[in-house]
């Protein structure tokens, strides 16, 4: 029956008019959303919550042949989805609070070609299921599943997860044009690069441009993709020795070990007092990272971000590792555990990455020593705050 | 004229009086029902589930459907339970040596010593419908038992330590075990029997399993050359769960080196998820 009185309804691109926004991971804790919603209704978080995204933890049943998500929360997880079904009350809670669920289907697996057609029919099937459980969006990591999603698909909305490795204006054209892609999260090697951005916004103003804020990762990591791809295929890498198992990890640990401020100065974490010049820039939201994250730890994050956006006090009381969660680890101590307002001053500026458009990958450490200089500060200082003793640091702090 | 009008007239006028009430039902009727079934679409059309996309995704016959000549035929009632390969006998099985991150991170909050374990969990992901024939095989794997050797695994802790690893020419240190132990998992689900099936080389002269949800020692029958049968049933009113076949080949002479699991594989019927 046509509803007459109805007015049609018009569907604008859903970045478009909204102001920049946060997407959060999901913990299955429903006091964890309880938070998430609170955090929303206070009027001092300028920018808000709107999206929070997981997957399947592994501990599931219900799978399509694939792992989903790149990682999995194990401490929040005891057991309690075992099934999508399982999944629907989340998804109730949040979109009863005005949050939309996005399910992580970015697992670097689904770009194997066989494993994929293997697995079409379970793929198709479970994607309904999804649907059916309230699911409208997804975040893909491979090109062939995001074309999966948009051929065998209608009403769904699909983003382009950093797995999708999207660091030029053309693969985001592509994503857009031909993968029916919404949103894309370039790889946050990007965060700087405001050539990219302006290019970006310019190019594609419908798509959603979503930036990854904290990634631990460090600056064009050289191991990057066989990471994901180790850590993506789940069931394979059981088959592998601990020692080629954590490979990437080590070496990216080493890189950091030579240099820890040089890699802080290097990693593009986009601090919360920089969100509103990146809101300037058309930037539409802010993705942070912690599905494995223990969860005082990921509120106190999205706390630092959400109040810190406009309070910079707020986000420079933190220490440095609440950023960049790579840091927690001991060998780094002195430098994971720096109040961001001890080294705020050595940290490389917005602003010169917004005049000078520095193109980074391309050029870091030869033609352009910005962030190098600024690393000798930090040195500097951390030297210096270890010879002055512990005494001092504890009247300090 | 008027009168024999007026005589005439009232059967006329009764009819179209008569007419015109039923005339007035009917349009009442048919308003009634235009205003409920409008009423009813407005209400029921109206409960937008998302902004974006009001109806929700839906499934339709794309290119992977059509040109693949795919069909998804499917029942929705099917599930997707998992088999888990795990060979716990060999050294790097155990997760708990592997104390690299663990030194690492803990100093931090002790928790964090979990976020490196996701991967006790791996499993390849398949569909129970049919049996499954594992290509994996034991004694293909068994080599990685070589890695034992690592034992100085603790020194992850020390960066640049990899030079340690100069040992790993060892690979022919390997002795087969006397026996050997296999693991598959699949999920328990109540009133169902698993069927476990082992294929053994050497002199194997019993098989046994042993599960993760009770004490029960699962005898395997001989059916023939290598093939080994065994069933478990799942007591009703178990709790869906994850469950662990560790398969055990041996025999009774203690040979070191006669036997081993080339294959295990397991029977489940249609699972509903």
């Amino acid at each position: 029956m046509i509803n007459i009185f109805k007015k049609k309804q018009k569907f604008p691109p859903k970045n478009q008019t909204q102001e920049l926004y946060y997407s959060v991971p999901l913990l299955f804790d429903y006091g964890y959303i309880q938070e998430l919603i609170r955090l929303n209704s206070q009027d001092k978080a300028k920018y808000k919550i709107r999206s929070v995204y997981n997957s399947l933890p592994v501990t599931s049943y219900a799978k399509s042949g694939h792992e989903h998500g790149r990682s999995v929360n194990l401490q929040e997880d005891s057991g309690k989805i075992r099934t999508l079904e399982d999944l629907r009350p989340y998804i109730k809670e949040l979109s009863d609070n005005g949050l939309t669920f996005i399910y992580l289907m970015n697992n670097i697996s689904t770009v194997s070609l066989y494993d994929f057609e293997s697995n079409i029919p379970q793929l198709k099937q479970f994607v309904e299921h999804l649907a059916d459980i309230g699911v409208r969006s997804i975040t893909v990591g491979s090109q062939l599943l995001a074309d999966f999603l948009k051929e065998e698909f209608s009403g769904l909305a699909v983003n382009a997860s950093t797995m999708m490795d999207i660091r030029s204006i053309n693969q985001a054209k592509y994503a857009s044009e031909n993968l029916g892609i919404s949103n894309i999260i370039p790889t946050s090697d990007l965060n700087k690069d405001f050539a990219f951005i302006e290019s970006f916004k310019k190019l594609l103003p419908d798509v959603g441009l979503e930036l990854m804020a904290d990634e631990g990762c460090i600056f064009c990591c050289p191991t990057k993709n066989i990471h994901y791809a180790l850590f993506g295929k789940q069931e394979n890498i059981h088959k592998c020795s601990p020692l080629f198992r954590e490979f990437p990890k080590f070496i990216c640990d080493q890189i950091t070990f030579k240099s820890p401020a040089i890699q802080m100065v290097l990693n593009r974490i986009i601090y919360p007092w920089e969100i509103p010049d990146y809101e300037k820039m058309g930037v539409n939201s802010i993705k942070l990272v912690g599905r494995d994250h223990p969860k005082p730890e990921l509120i106190n994050k999205i706390k630092a971000y959400m109040f810190g956006a406009t309070d910079p006090e707020y986000a420079l009381n933190e220490f440095y590792n609440t950023y960049n969660s790579r840091f927690m680890n001991k060998v780094f101590h002195p430098y994971g555990t720096l109040k961001m307002k001890e080294i705020f001053e050595s940290l490389p500026k917005l602003d010169y990455f917004m005049d000078n458009k520095p193109q980074c990958a391309a050029q870091c450490g030869v033609a352009c020593k910005y962030c190098f200089h600024k690393a000798e500060q930090i040195e500097n200082y951390v030297a210096e705050k270890r010879q002055a003793g512990p005494l001092s640091c504890a009247a300090g702090e | 004229m008027l009168r024999r009008k007026g005589r005439q007239v009232p059967y006329p006028v009764r009819q179209v009086n008569d007419m015109a009430r039923t005339f007035s039902r009917l349009k009442k009727l048919l308003f009634a029902f235009l205003s409920l079934s409008i009423l009813h679409t407005s209400i029921t059309q109206d409960l937008v589930l998302d902004n974006n996309h009001p109806d929700g995704p839906k499934a339709k016959e794309g290119k992977y459907s059509k040109a693949l000549g795919l069909k998804f035929s499917l029942q929705p009632e099917k599930a997707f339970a998992w088999v888990e390969w795990s060979w716990p006998n060999s050294g790097w099985s155990n997760y708990g040596n592997y104390g690299a991150y663990t030194d690492v991170y803990n100093n931090t909050y002790g928790n964090y010593v979990n976020w490196n374990a996701n991967y006790s969990n791996a499993g390849a992901w398949e569909n129970h419908t049919q049996w499954e024939n594992h290509t994996e095989t034991w004694s293909q794997y068994s080599n990685w038992t070589a890695y034992s050797n690592y034992s100085n695994y603790s020194n992850y802790g020390d960066w640049g330590a990899y030079s340690n690893y100069s040992n790993y020419s060892n690979w022919n240190n390997w002795t087969p075990p006397p026996s050997v132990v296999a693991s598959v998992q699949t999920v328990a689900f109540p009133n169902t029997t698993i069927q476990i099936t082992a294929t053994t080389t050497g002199t194997t002269t019993s098989v046994t399993a042993t599960n993760t949800l009770n004490s029960t020692v699962i005898p395997f029958t001989n059916t023939g050359g290598n093939t080994w049968v065994g069933s478990f049933t799942i007591p009703a009113g178990t709790t869906v769960q994850p469950i662990t076949f560790y398969v055990t080949a041996g025999n009774s002479s203690g040979s070191s080196n006669a036997v081993a699991i080339t294959n295990v594989k397991h029977f489940q019927n249609v699972i509903t998820r």
